[in-house]
């Protein structure tokens, strides 16, 4: 099997240089001049990889490029370039792919019906979850000699109690920047009412904010910040089993399930392979693979049993935050209480 | 205007039930459809109602998080509202706020509207945006900032998904009741047709079944509509029988009017030949003799076929043993079968069989038969009786020899007055086969000629219980 992996330097020659920031690249399958499958996705590599290569054994004729990028690009990219020509777009954004399916941007999946999926992870045929991520805190065990905060309303008594400890040693989203972040962080706010609280214990003790969750797992497995708050589970707990000092905790008033999701984009020029990947990624193999990868496949149902589960649902109520005054007066206050 | 139709359509060569199905049936198609587009129409009122109170609703919960400051204002636009917007049936959801003449938020390109309705009462538009089909509500909105009186212009939108999905499942479940609706109706139609037919039939039955000579009047209980039919039927009868027994008790009479003197001028006939001395006159008294003889029989005949005409409107029906009166049948004609030397043989048991039916013109029929079979047999010769009871039918069959082949057709046999061509030197009217036949169909029972071709006649005759 043939397998590229090529830097972002050749990409920003060979896409527009609009606005996409690209992560990774890489291609799959027989050498051709173009891919016959353009994925764009906020989904590591790695992840990834193993099920594209079980894919392009069983598919030989297609090859497949794979490009990362934030969820923001991502949203981005589908909806302000007309040129765009990616076939598949993934995200854990649930709200910017509701976004870009509710404004258009994205075309029926075709027989997503005969898929033996649950209902509550398909929207109009067009958005399909199939994957589902618990958000979960992450705290260093080497830096936790007290109690283990079970939840929000635990962790800001710990914060406020320990101010001098974790002053700098708590890390999270920039929601500004990240599109999952802000997802995250804007569920908190409907579901907690010690959000706001906690946001402003937060921001007392000088909180770290950064783009993405490897970010800070590294970040919390150095030591150099004791907690990582809102962070996707999949992540957390394939390092976890390698790096023994990062301790996942599934709150217990509440840990959010979010739904990674996939739209073929209206522009896409392979809707077929496209379609042919999806129906791959949703069968038994696809998500076995993904299992492997310690992700958690969409018919899992172990996850309902650790806790107060609350599933994003898949709905129009995922634009409000990101209605412009909303989105606005939210950021305003996310920024006032996390930068004092 | 369905009647019209119904007229203007001609029905060729069906019948009045085939009309009535056929009629019911389009009539009952008409219905259904109706019915299905009614309803149908009902339906779609009530989801475009039901989605503009939802419309409705979510417009006053977007108004209540609308937040002033000082100079501006702000809108925390409610997650449950949207939410459940889109929930019912995965529909689009699109809005559009403009704060004064400013755009404030939401869809930018959203599509114009004349009119804004107010809170209470928001106007409703059925519109296309971003290529769907979308139910919009537009209100305009007074607010307060800084004492100052502003205004909100909101349009909210919804794609018609939860409309057209209901209404399918409402369709289908609709055509599924049509369908049984129709069935029904078709099931309906056809016997309440049967049932409001059934006089008819009744009657029509009745007179099929009923004889040629059968004259008795149309007893039926029919509706209104059909009395005049059986009155005049009735009354047509009366008068055809009044004429056709004014007919036979002339032909009576005047058969019994010419059987006296016929006895009268045979008998002085008979003493004139006695007393006549020459030869040629002898001949020709001869002549006469035989002329009368045949004259009588042709008169004998006439009043026969009258009385047997008469009876069979008025059958005396009795219990009698049919093996008996065969047996004294052939009594009687025994002395007439010797003077030719015919035998008469029997293949039948001779234990009673009885049969109900009219006696004396069994006897007739079977009489007529028999004397047929003597006149017709060469001398010495045998004529077999054989009677059977199968089936609840009697049959008796009457065999005997014959000179030469018939080249005639049996149902000329039957006509009055023909006489075969082997019949020159026999004496006959030609009125006993068709008299036969008359009186048999008129005992319910059925006579047919078996074999006539070869030098060997038999008849069947057949009575059914």
């Amino acid at each position: 099997m043939y397998f590229s992996s090529i830097f972002l330097l050749i990409f920003l020659i060979t896409f527009k240089a609009h606005s996409l920031v690209i992560e990774t690249i890489n291609e799959y399958g027989p050498k051709k001049n173009y891919p016959d499958l353009n994925i764009l996705s906020s989904t590591d590599v790695d992840v990834f990889e193993p099920l594209i290569k079980l894919f392009v054994k069983d598919n030989k004729q297609i090859r497949i490029r794979y490009v990362t990028a934030s969820t923001s690009d991502i949203y981005k990219e589908i909806t302000n370039s007309n040129k765009s020509n990616f076939d598949l777009v993934i995200s854990s954004a649930m709200d910017l792919q509701m976004k870009l399916a509710n404004d258009g941007f994205a075309l029926d999946i075709e027989n997503i019906e005969k898929s033996a999926i649950p209902e509550w992870s398909m929207w109009r045929k067009q958005i399909v979850g199939f994957s589902i991520e618990p958000i979960v805190t992450v705290i260093s065990k080497a830096d936790f000699n007290i109690k283990i905060p079970k939840t929000r309303r635990d962790l800001i008594s710990i914060l406020r109690n320990n101010p001098n400890k974790f002053y700098k040693k708590i890390i999270t989203y920039d929601i500004n920047k990240s599109g999952a972040g802000f997802l995250f962080a804007s569920q908190d706010e409907r579901q907690s009412e010690s959000f706001w609280r906690l946001a402003e214990v937060m921001g007392s003790l000088k909180t770290k904010v950064v783009c993405c969750s490897s970010k800070m797992l590294d970040a919390v497995n150095s030591r150099e910040s004791y907690i990582a708050y809102n962070i996707i589970g999949s992540y957390a707990e394939q390092r976890a089993r390698k790096q023994k000092n990062l301790i996942v905790v599934y709150p217990y008033d509440y840990t959010l399930l979010l739904l990674r999701s996939a739209i073929i984009p209206k522009n896409s020029k392979n809707k077929a392979n496209a379609n042919i990947f999806l129906k791959f990624l949703l069968s038994k193999p696809g998500q076995k693979i993904l299992e492997k990868k310690g992700m958690l496949s969409i018919k899992n149902k172990k996850i309902f049993k650790k806790g107060n589960i609350k599933l994003i649902r898949l709905d129009t109520g995922l634009l409000v935050y990101l209605d412009k005054l909303k989105r606005k007066r939210f950021l305003s206050e996310w920024n006032e209480a996390l930068f004092q | 205007m369905v009647i019209n139709l119904l007229q203007k359509i001609n029905f060729p060569n069906l019948s009045i039930k085939q009309r009535l199905v056929l009629q019911l049936v389009i009539v009952s198609i008409l219905i259904a459809f109706s019915l299905f587009f009614l309803i149908k129409n009902i339906t779609n009122q009530v989801m475009t109602t039901t989605q503009d109170r939802l419309l409705t609703a979510s417009l006053n919960s977007i108004i209540d998080k609308f937040y002033t400051s000082n100079k501006d204002i702000s809108l925390d636009l409610p997650y449950d509202t949207f939410s459940l917007l889109g929930a019912i049936s995965e529909d689009k959801l699109f809005y559009k706020i403009n704060y004064n003449d400013k755009f404030l938020t939401g869809y930018q390109k959203f599509p114009m509207v004349l009119k804004y309705g107010n809170l209470r009462k928001p106007i409703f538009y059925n519109l296309i945006f971003e290529n769907e089909k979308i139910r919009v509500a537009a209100i305009k909105h007074s607010i307060y900032v800084n004492g100052k009186k502003n205004l909100l212009f909101i349009k909210i939108g919804q794609t018609l998904n939860f409309q057209s999905s209901i209404s399918s499942q409402i369709t289908n479940n609709l055509l599924l009741i049509i369908l049984i609706f129709l069935v029904l109706s078709i099931i309906l139609v056809l016997l309440a047709t049967r049932i409001s037919l059934q006089p008819i039939t009744l009657l029509a039955n009745d007179l099929n079944k009923r004889k040629p000579n059968d004259l008795t009047l149309v007893k039926n209980n029919v509706p209104i509509e059909l009395a005049p039919l059986v009155l005049s039927l009735n009354s047509f009868v009366k008068k055809f029988r009044g004429v056709l027994r004014t007919t036979e008790t002339f032909v009576a009479e005047a058969a019994h009017h010419i059987r006296t003197p016929l006895s009268i001028v045979k008998s002085e006939s008979e003493i004139a030949f006695l007393k006549s001395k020459t030869k040629s006159n002898r001949e020709h008294l001869r002549n006469i003799i035989r002329s009368i003889d045949e004259t009588n029989r042709y008169t004998t005949q006439l009043l026969d076929n009258a009385m047997v005409l008469y009876r069979l409107e008025k059958l005396e029906k009795q219990n009698f043993s049919i093996t008996k009166s065969l047996v004294h049948l052939i009594n009687v004609f025994k002395p007439a079968a010797d003077l030719k030397d015919i035998n008469f043989s029997t293949t039948f048991n001779f234990k009673s069989k009885f049969i109900v039916t009219d006696k004396l013109l069994f006897e007739t029929a079977i009489r007529n038969l028999i004397d047929n079979s003597i006149k017709y047999a060469p001398i010495e010769t045998n004529i077999n009786l054989d009677y059977k009871f199968f089936n609840n039918v009697h049959e008796i069959k009457i065999k005997n020899q014959i000179n030469k082949k018939l080249n005639t057709s049996k149902s000329a046999l039957f006509k009055r007055f023909y006489r075969g061509q082997n019949s020159k030197n026999i004496i006959g009217s030609g009125l006993g086969l068709s008299l036969v036949n008359e009186i048999i169909l008129g005992l319910n029972g059925q006579f047919k000629i078996l074999k006539y071709k070869e030098k060997e006649f038999c008849i069947s005759v057949q009575f059914f219980c």
